[in-house]
Order: C-alpha cells, then sequence, then structure tokens
C-alpha cells in the first residue's frame, strides 16, 4: 500500500463524516490561529524595535559618559580620550557630544533651544537616511544649521520645506573672567569710604580686624560672582537652515533641536561650561579654567562620546575595555541582547496560550478518531482479510489525523494572518489618534508558517497515535463478527 | 522430500475463554485438502466451521496445532506475514458480503487489490474486467445498498477473485441469497474449481455443500466427525 493510496482512503475516510471532520478541524484551526497571532505579535514586536534601532543606527553605537575607576578617581571624556576611544579595535569614529542652550532668532520669533555640535562625518555615517527637508551641511565650519522638526514653530516655520535656506541668529552670553575682575574693582569703596567706614580705633581689636577683612573678601567675591555671571559678553552667529530633521525618528540619538557644525559650536560648548558653578569651582581648583570664546582645545569635558562601531560586531569586546577604562557605557546591540531574551520568554508565554489551545484541540482529534474506530470495526476487519497488515490500519488512520492537523494548520495559519491584520488596523487607528510613530506589530516570517504547519499536523498525529494502535490491533475475526 | 501441495492441519485446536469456562471451538482437527479439490466443510452451527476456515485463513491462530499450506506452518509465521498469505494467496467471501457501504462496486473490488502491488490503472482495469466477467458491467459506480443481495454476492466474490487467489473460502457464501441466486452462485464456484482453484466453502446446508463440492468434512462440536465424497 503506497502513500497516495493510504491518503486517498484517509481522505475518502474523513470527507464521509463531513460535519465531524469540520469541527474537529475547526478546533485545530483556532487553536493553530491563537498560536500564529500570538506568536507574531511577539516576533513581529521584536522585529519592529530592531528595525527601528537599525534604521537609525543604533546597533552600531556605543555611547560612552564619565566614569570612575576602581580608585574612586574620575574618568573625564576630554580630548585625548576621545582619541583613545577612537583607537579601541572595533571603533570607526568616536564623537564626543556636548549640548548647551542658545537664544535663536528667526522670523521674529525667538527661542531658547538646546543645540550642540555635530559632526559632518557622523551626519554622514548612515544614520540620517530620513530627512523631513533638506539635508546635511557642507562642512565642519560652514555657517550652517540643522533642526528638528518638533523645533519649527518655535522658530517660527509652519512647514518643514519653508525652513530651508532661511537664517537663525543663535546667541549666547558668555562669561567673563575680565568683566568679574573690573566689577570688584568698580563695586570695591574709594579710600575716603573706606576711611569713614573703618573705626580706626578699633583696628587693634583682633575680632574687629577679622570681621574687617571677611567683610571685604565677602563684598569682593559677591563682585566676582556678579561680574562674571551678569556682566558678560555675547557670542553671535548668523547660520543658515540646510536640513530638518524628523524628531522621532532620531529620539534615541538624543540629538537636541539645534545642530551646529562642530567647529563652530566648540566656542559656545566652551563657553557653556563655565554656567555651571560646580564646573566653575572645579576649573579654577584644577587650573583648568577655559578661556571663554576660543577653540577645541579648551574644553575641559563632553557630556558624552558616541562610538560609531563596526556593523556586525559584538559589542562584548570593547564594552570591557571601557569599564576597565572605568568609564561608563551604553551598547544599544548589548540592550538588544537582553531585549531579546525577554521576547523569546514574552513570545513563549503567548505560544503556550496557543499550544494549550492546540492541547484541547488534539483531544478533540483523539475523539473523533476513536470514534471513527467503532464505526470502522468491520471495515478495518474486512480490510485485514483482504490482506492489511497491522501498519497499514495504522497509517491509514495516523493519515486522518494528519490530515486534519494539516487542513487545521493551513486554514489556522490564514485565520491567525487575518486576525494579526484586523489587530494591527484597530492598533494603527489607536495609534494615529495617540499621534504616536505606526510600527508594525505582527510578523509572520517563513519559519513561523512552518513551525506552525509541522505543530499543527505533529500535534495531530500524536493525538491519532493512540487511536491508531488501537485500530492495528483489532481481531479481523472479531471485527467480522460484528455484524 | 516434497512439500505437500494444498492445506494441512495437525491436531489443530482452537479453545475460547468465557469468563471461568473454557469453549473448544475446534478439537484436534487434522485434514488435508490437496491443491485444486473442492471441499465443503459441513455442520450445525457453532460446530466449529468458521472458526476452521478462519484459522486455515490466517486470520484467526490456533490455540495448539498447525496449518499448513503448501509446507509453509502459518502458526510460524509473523503477522505480517500472514497479511501478506492473504493478501497474495486467499480470497474470503462472506456470509453478509462484508462490503464498504460507502464505496462503489469497483472501489470495493479494487480493495482487493490495494495490498498487492500494482499500478493505480491496473488496479481499475483488472477491477472492471473481473465485475464484468461477473456479469456486473452496468453496476460498477454503484454502492452496495443499490443492489440486490445476489449481486452483492457477485461483488464480493469479484474482490475475493480479482488478485487471482491460489485459495477461496466462503463462508456461507448464499446463507443471504433465494434459490435462483444461491444456484448461479453455486455454479459459478464451480467454475472456477473446475479452472483449477481450491475452493473451501463452509455451509449448514450439506446438499449445497454435496452439489459443488467433490468432498464434504462434517464437523461436530469441534471435532471431525465424518468426511465423504460426494463426486
Amino acid at each position: 500500500m503506497n502513500a497516495r493510496d493510504i491518503l486517498t482512503l484517509a481522505a475518502q475516510n474523513l470527507w464521509l463524516k463531513k460535519l465531524r471532520t469540520m469541527l474537529t478541524t475547526i478546533g485545530v484551526i483556532i487553536a493553530i490561529a491563537t498560536f500564529t497571532a500570538m506568536v507574531s505579535f511577539g516576533v513581529g514586536m521584536q522585529a519592529s524595535i530592531k528595525s527601528e534601532f537599525e534604521k537609525i543606527g543604533l546597533m552600531t553605537k556605543i555611547q560612552v559618559y564619565a566614569g570612575t575607576t576602581t580608585d574612586t578617581s574620575t574618568v573625564r571624556l576630554d580630548r585625548e580620550m576621545v582619541e583613545r576611544l577612537g583607537l579601541l579595535p572595533g571603533v570607526v569614529t568616536a564623537f564626543p557630544f556636548d549640548s548647551f542652550f542658545l537664544n535663536a532668532s528667526c522670523n521674529d520669533s525667538t527661542a531658547r533651544l538646546e543645540a550642540q555640535g555635530i559632526s559632518l562625518a557622523y551626519l554622514n555615517n548612515g544614520s540620517f537616511k530620513e530627512w523631513e527637508a533638506g539635508g546635511p551641511f557642507d562642512s565642519d565650519s560652514a555657517q550652517q544649521v540643522l533642526i528638528l522638526d518638533n523645533a519649527l514653530e518655535d522658530l517660527g516655520f509652519s512647514e518643514a520645506d519653508s525652513a530651508i535656506g532661511e537664517q537663525v541668529v543663535v546667541a549666547r552670553k558668555i562669561s567673563s573672567l575680565d568683566s568679574a575682575f573690573v566689577r570688584v574693582v568698580t563695586d570695591m569703596p574709594s579710600p575716603l569710604q573706606l576711611y569713614r567706614s573703618v573705626k580706626i580705633d578699633s583696628l587693634r581689636s583682633n575680632d574687629y580686624l577679622r570681621k574687617t577683612v571677611n567683610n571685604a573678601f565677602l563684598q569682593a567675591a559677591g563682585s566676582f560672582a556678579r561680574g562674571y555671571f551678569e556682566d558678560r559678553g555675547e557670542l553671535r552667529d548668523t547660520l543658515t537652515i540646510t536640513g530638518v530633521l524628523n524628531h522621532g525618528d532620531v529620539r534615541s540619538l538624543r540629538l537636541k533641536s539645534l545642530m551646529i557644525p562642530e567647529a563652530i559650536a566648540q566656542r559656545y560648548a566652551a563657553s557653556a561650561q563655565l554656567d555651571d558653578p560646580m564646573t566653575l569651582y572645579s576649573s579654577v581648583r584644577e587650573g583648568t579654567l577655559p578661556i571663554p570664546g576660543s577653540g577645541l582645545e579648551n574644553v575641559s569635558e563632553y557630556n558624552h562620546v558616541t562610538l560609531e562601531m563596526e556593523p556586525m560586531l559584538s559589542h562584548d569586546a570593547v564594552m570591557d575595555s571601557l569599564k576597565s577604562m572605568g568609564l561608563r557605557a551604553f551598547s544599544y546591540e548589548q540592550e538588544f541582547k537582553q531585549m531579546r531574551i525577554f521576547f523569546a520568554i514574552f513570545t513563549t508565554g503567548l505560544g503556550t496560550i496557543g499550544f494549550v489551545a492546540l492541547l484541547i484541540a488534539a483531544l478533540g482529534i483523539a475523539n473523533t478518531m476513536v470514534m471513527s474506530i467503532l464505526e470502522r470495526q468491520r471495515e478495518i476487519g474486512v480490510l485485514k482479510a483482504l490482506g492489511a497488515d497491522d501498519r497499514d490500519i495504522h497509517l491509514i488512520f495516523l493519515a486522518e489525523s494528519g490530515t486534519i492537523g494539516f487542513l487545521g494548520a493551513s486554514f489556522g495559519i490564514a485565520f491567525g494572518w487575518l486576525i494579526s491584520r484586523v489587530a494591527m488596523g484597530i492598533a494603527r487607528a489607536y495609534l494615529a489618534r495617540q499621534q504616536v510613530p505606526l510600527m508594525e506589530l505582527f510578523a509572520l516570517p517563513i519559519w513561523l508558517i512552518a513551525v506552525a504547519l509541522l505543530f499543527g499536523i505533529g500535534v495531530s498525529l500524536i493525538a491519532g497515535l493512540y487511536p491508531a494502535n488501537r485500530a492495528a490491533r483489532i481481531d479481523p475475526v472479531v471485527a467480522l463478527r460484528n455484524e | 522430500m516434497i512439500a505437500f501441495e494444498g492445506i494441512r492441519t495437525k491436531g489443530l485446536s482452537k479453545t475460547y475463554q468465557r469468563g471461568k469456562q473454557e469453549l473448544h471451538a475446534l478439537d484436534h482437527v487434522s485434514m488435508e485438502i490437496g491443491r485444486g479439490e473442492s471441499v465443503g466443510i459441513i455442520g450445525s452451527s457453532g460446530s466449529g466451521k468458521s472458526t476452521l476456515l478462519n484459522l486455515l485463513a490466517g486470520l484467526d491462530t490456533p490455540t495448539a496445532g498447525s496449518v499448513e499450506v503448501d509446507g509453509r506452518n502459518l502458526t510460524q509465521m509473523s503477522r505480517q506475514e500472514l497479511a501478506r498469505y492473504r493478501a497474495l494467496k486467499v480470497g474470503m467471501v462472506f456470509q453478509s458480503f462484508n462490503l464498504v457501504s460507502h464505496l462503489t462496486a469497483l472501489q470495493n473490488v479494487e480493495l482487493g487489490l490495494l495490498f498487492i502491488d500494482l499500478p493505480r490503472s491496473e488496479r481499475r482495469r483488472t477491477a472492471t474486467a473481473m465485475l464484468e466477467r461477473l456479469g456486473l458491467f452496468d453496476r460498477l459506480d454503484h454502492r452496495p445498498s443499490d443492489l440486490s443481495g445476489g449481486e452483492q454476492q457477485r461483488v464480493a466474490l469479484a474482490r475475493a477473485l480479482v488478485t487471482k487467489p491460489e485459495i477461496l473460502f466462503a463462508d456461507e457464501p448464499t446463507g443471504n441469497l433465494d434459490e435462483q441466486n444461491t444456484r448461479d452462485i453455486g455454479q459459478f464456484l464451480s467454475e472456477l474449481n473446475e479452472a483449477g482453484l481450491t475452493v473451501v466453502l463452509v455451509t449448514h446446508d450439506t446438499a449445497f455443500a454435496k452439489e459443488i463440492t467433490g468432498r464434504t468434512i462434517r464437523l461436530h462440536y469441534g471435532q471431525i466427525v465424518g468426511e465423504e465424497v460426494s463426486k
């Protein structure tokens, strides 16, 4: 008896009991549809997030922050460190990042916006594939600027296209040691005022003398601080907008509203460091006080450094190196590895729901097959009398349960896909109303179709094993006596 | 030594357990049926005729004794070998026809060819020819429920003979037929035997057995109680 004969007999027997076959198959369809839709959701979420990561190049980036070594000394992200990071194996380029606030004026609108310096090399490294309008600036020293679309309104633009070619005036008050000393001198009382305020007789008293000197020192310090923070100069540039980026697309890159060519941004970044009193204090203490308005060599420390890695390379080695250097680092590739474990558990959990449904459907198959055997005892006896051996009978019944599994799995996969499309339609409408960027929540890769198909057929065959064995063991004499 | 060609039983016994009681369906039956012979096994109900037939056809296994067919001992065969024996060497006809109700006459006859290696087209051609030979060329696509008793038994005969077996076992083949159909079937069995087929006919109708077989063996309570050459 060949495979075709077995399948033909199985199909004839199933067709004979159409309603029962259909009801049993519907059980498998529901189970496989549940399994497919559930796993499809888990796989789709993972694929979607990975795709988003890859789209903006996050899988090849490591964010590096200042840290501390084991002996608790601070490891800073200075120029020298950036150069060292650029030489680590697997690192294509190290991009230093610093951010600062600027006053930006355009179209009679003025806004205080966060800005950052960005190099042309970073722009061209593949992370910025889609532009709302325009494109990157011409060079690292061009008087040009890029903006995020969420800053368009602040600058008086209604559309991204209308901003291209327009000029933005960026300005920043800068602190100055000169102005501080000038304020100390100008605030200092005249000799006559000093003479009048001091009680000459009391100068012999140590307490009075100390109090007088302290007062004078505090007055001078106050004047220095006021002069430093209030009597500031201004850095100002007129920049042409060359490109607008969608803030949603580059959310994970932590880009600021204004992106200025690196060479121009360095002056602003250096001055911005002195805004923070603690930085100012530590700079004074360490003798690294920068001169506002000067070049990059005066930038004492960067906010963070982005390492652009070679594609398809594990970040483990570089992460270990960074850790041993005392730096803090964040790798999306490593984070994604963790996420994959989470998604594997998540998807398995979802798949288990489908599996439980399939087990229930398997009981239905077993029940159907046992019923079929009871009804077809005499037929089995006839087949044995005609020369069928146990294996032939076993295969006929297995083919029947396998056919139910195949039909159930095939239609179940299609039904599961339909469910995912309906769910996606609902999700799409909801996400649009919430103004959340649309992402594909379901995925039905070939491997999932194959797994669902094998799963459906496999479980059905297992469910058919007991009835098939029972059918094969039927005594033909007893079966033929059942008239 | 040349093996005996035909069927030979030695001390063949079959005992059924009914609760604590043992029922001896066959009790040390020894006999020989030569190749090409036509033998009628007769006896009243419960005499063990059908049990003997099932043992000879390899459908059942004896409690004791042996069955040899052309020198091969059936009791030493595996279940698979017995199935092969039934498929290639034996044809069986039953009182209640045992046709598969949802299959057509042609499909029922084709069932007989399923277990021998024949291409599908050859199976169809052979089955059609056999049904035509039995005068059923206009009943090929009829289901058993659309056929008369005589036609159903002819379909069952066609199914038994389509594999060109060496031995035909017929268990009360005319038990459900009218006089005319009984005569027709008897005539056909005689013709088959004349053509060289070994026929073993089980019936309680002694006259019918004597009419179409050359020898009758009488069973009573599982034992051979008489043997008679009828023609």
